[in-house]
């Protein structure tokens, strides 16, 4: 009986949090996703299931712990990673597609295609993309985006470096 | 926090993004701000790194409505991790700006403190670097530029038509700090030509009476090249609108130039080509003196006429650069080394075998050619093949003209000659020692 009356508050308080944490972040997700494999269309699914795998992991974590915003980054860039790999003789695997009401518009899927960065973005490595969407698009903390990327936070700077100097280098080349 | 390296001759001691993202402190931070200040190459950097940054954190972000998200929210997160009722315990706001991407400026400083500093390091800076200069700007100013609110992907469809109606009333309405790079103003995304939503019946007369300035977009160079025109407004602008004619021009124009470069081109390469020929016709009239001189120094010529050619004329008409009247009578010149590789001037020595130095002269019949006539002296068997040097060009095969051997040196470029004689020392067999100077 007292079991009950100790559980029960810590579950709705950790529903809550999840609820806060989704309906905050998961815009933000989106968007990094679909700028991360340059396909909006293909992005909800991703993060829906990025989403789903943490939720599940939640289940081995003690307290009301809500929805880790680093671990759906990590788990949106893995998800991502995966979806972008060939497979099979260079077929892609194909992504289960997730339909959202009307989502996407036909302005933002048309604005991502005609976007230069995005295009500069394109033509980079998938981690150099991660890192500088991570970084200047979500606008994680050093800390956060180490923990995202798996890269001590001493190198992230110099990746970073790299990273966006062969932006900048992609940009200019192609900007007009 | 900084790196240590050059890059092309270009100084990169200032890792941009540890500047930027504000990771640099204490003894670090003064490093960098004092070399910041002294070196141009890094200031540059560190802007385009800036530059780069503010672009990509100015993406726009597809905006989800809020029946996506409950959805999403039912499909992604487990029902024993809802709240009872199934329904979210707040609403959603329906159609925030951005709500996903906060603007720099609101930025909580708990999230991302270390961002809110950039600004005030480069401001700093540039106050610094322009303190004598009060009234003249950077041409890079290094201050944050004031930003618009943060563009969505999506707006609502009926926000559209006031924001073009805006447009044409307030022309300023389309802030941009970065320039032309610019690829598409992320405010308007609507502004494809979209037929069925933009029938725009508006009465013509009205727009013949008083021409509208046209809104163009301001800040992109591309379209202010052609500010005439619009799309939707040809049909009412036809008949005074012309645009295809000083692209014509423009085009003949370029295409003219294209072919008087060609044409340079040419020339220059046959003005090369001349010289050659020109030797060539020389050396055919030499020949033709020769044949009919005698039928034994036709026959000699066999190994090179050309240079066979040139050497006789070289002898008869050139001007005499160095003598040296040894008098003894050469035995074999068997060999050509280029000598030490100094950029200012190039070596050749030619070894001779034999008791002693011939007679030798260093004539040069025009500007790109020597030539060194061995007296008494076989120099058919000296090879020849890759010599060359920023001055020489080729050394010809020996010619041998009755007794004399002779050696022509094309040239790459005029030079100044100088010669000296060595003699046999040790290993070393008697040498003539030609320098060719950059003159």
């Amino acid at each position: 009986m007292d079991q009950v009356h100790v559980e029960a508050p810590a579950l709705q308080s950790r529903a809550a949090s999840v609820e806060r944490e989704f309906y905050s972040d998961f815009p933000l997700v989106l968007n990094y996703v679909a700028r991360l494999i340059d396909d909006i269309d293909g992005a909800a699914a991703i993060t829906c299931a990025a989403y789903r795998q943490v939720a599940d992991g939640l289940r081995q974590r003690p307290g009301d712990a809500g929805l880790d915003r680093a671990s759906v980054f990590r788990a949106a860039t893995e998800l991502s990673r995966s979806v972008l790999r060939p497979r099979r003789w260079f077929r892609r695997q194909r992504a289960a597609q997730v339909n959202l009401e009307d989502f996407p518009q036909p302005e933002a899927r048309r604005a991502l295609r005609r976007d230069t960065v995005q295009r500069a973005l394109t033509a980079l490595p998938f981690d150099a993309r991660a890192m500088i969407l991570l970084r200047d698009f979500v606008k994680l903390s050093y800390d956060e985006l180490a923990d995202v990327v798996d890269v001590a936070p001493r190198k992230l700077v110099h990746a970073l470096d790299r990273s966006r100097a062969e932006l900048g280098e992609i940009y200019d080349y192609i900007k007009f | 926090m900084t790196t240590s390296s050059f890059d092309r001759n270009r100084c990169t001691r200032i890792s941009p993004s540890a500047v930027l993202d504000d990771r640099l402190d204490g003894k670090d931070l003064e490093w960098a701000r004092d070399h910041l200040r002294r070196c141009e190459a890094c200031r540059e950097r560190v802007e385009d790194f800036r530059e780069m940054l503010l672009r990509v954190g100015r993406l726009p972000s597809a905006t989800v409505g809020s029946a996506a998200m409950d959805q999403a929210f039912a499909l992604s997160i487990p029902d024993r991790l809802r709240s009872q009722g199934g329904t979210r315990s707040f609403e959603l706001a329906p159609a925030l700006p951005a709500p996903m991407v906060p603007a720099p400026h609101d930025l909580p400083p708990a999230v991302r403190p270390e961002v809110s500093s950039i600004p005030d390091l480069l401001t700093e800076l540039e106050r610094e670097i322009f303190r004598d200069e009060p009234l003249q700007d950077h041409p890079m100013p290094l201050s944050p530029v004031p930003e618009p609110l943060y563009p969505t992907l999506t707006e609502q469809p009926e926000e559209i038509e006031p924001v073009e109606a805006l447009d044409a009333a307030e022309p300023p309405l389309r802030e941009v700090p970065v320039d032309s790079h610019q690829q598409v103003d992320f405010t308007d995304w609507d502004r494809e030509p979209q037929p069925e939503q933009a029938p725009a019946p508006a009465p013509p007369p009205a727009l013949e009476a008083t021409p509208l300035p046209i809104p163009v977009s301001a800040s992109n160079a591309v379209f202010d090249q052609e500010p005439a025109l619009r799309i939707d407004d040809e049909g009412d602008l036809a008949p005074a609108a012309p645009p295809r004619k000083p692209d014509t021009a423009m085009r003949i124009a370029v295409g003219l130039g294209a072919a008087a470069c060609v044409l340079l081109a040419a020339v220059l390469y046959e003005g090369g080509l001349l010289k050659t020929t020109h030797k060539v016709s020389s050396t055919g009239a030499t020949v033709g003196q020769s044949v009919h001189a005698s039928a034994t120094a036709r026959a000699s010529l066999s190994p090179s006429a050309s240079a066979a050619a040139s050497a006789s004329a070289s002898t008869s008409t050139a001007p005499v650069v160095y003598t040296f009247p040894n008098g003894v009578t050469g035995d074999t010149m068997f060999r050509i080394r280029p000598g030490t590789a100094v950029a200012g001037y190039t070596r050749l020595v030619f070894d001779m075998h034999g008791s002693g130095l011939p007679t030798m002269i260093i004539t040069r019949p025009d500007d790109l050619h020597v030539t060194v006539t061995f007296k008494d002296t076989n120099v058919t068997g000296a090879p020849v093949n890759g010599i060359s040097s920023y001055h020489v060009t080729a050394v010809e095969p020996g010619v041998q003209q009755a007794a004399d051997g002779t050696i022509t040196i094309d040239l790459a470029r005029p030079v100044r000659v100088t010669a000296f004689t060595l003699p046999a020392t040790g290993g070393y067999a008697w040498r003539l020692v030609v320098d060719l100077h950059t003159s």
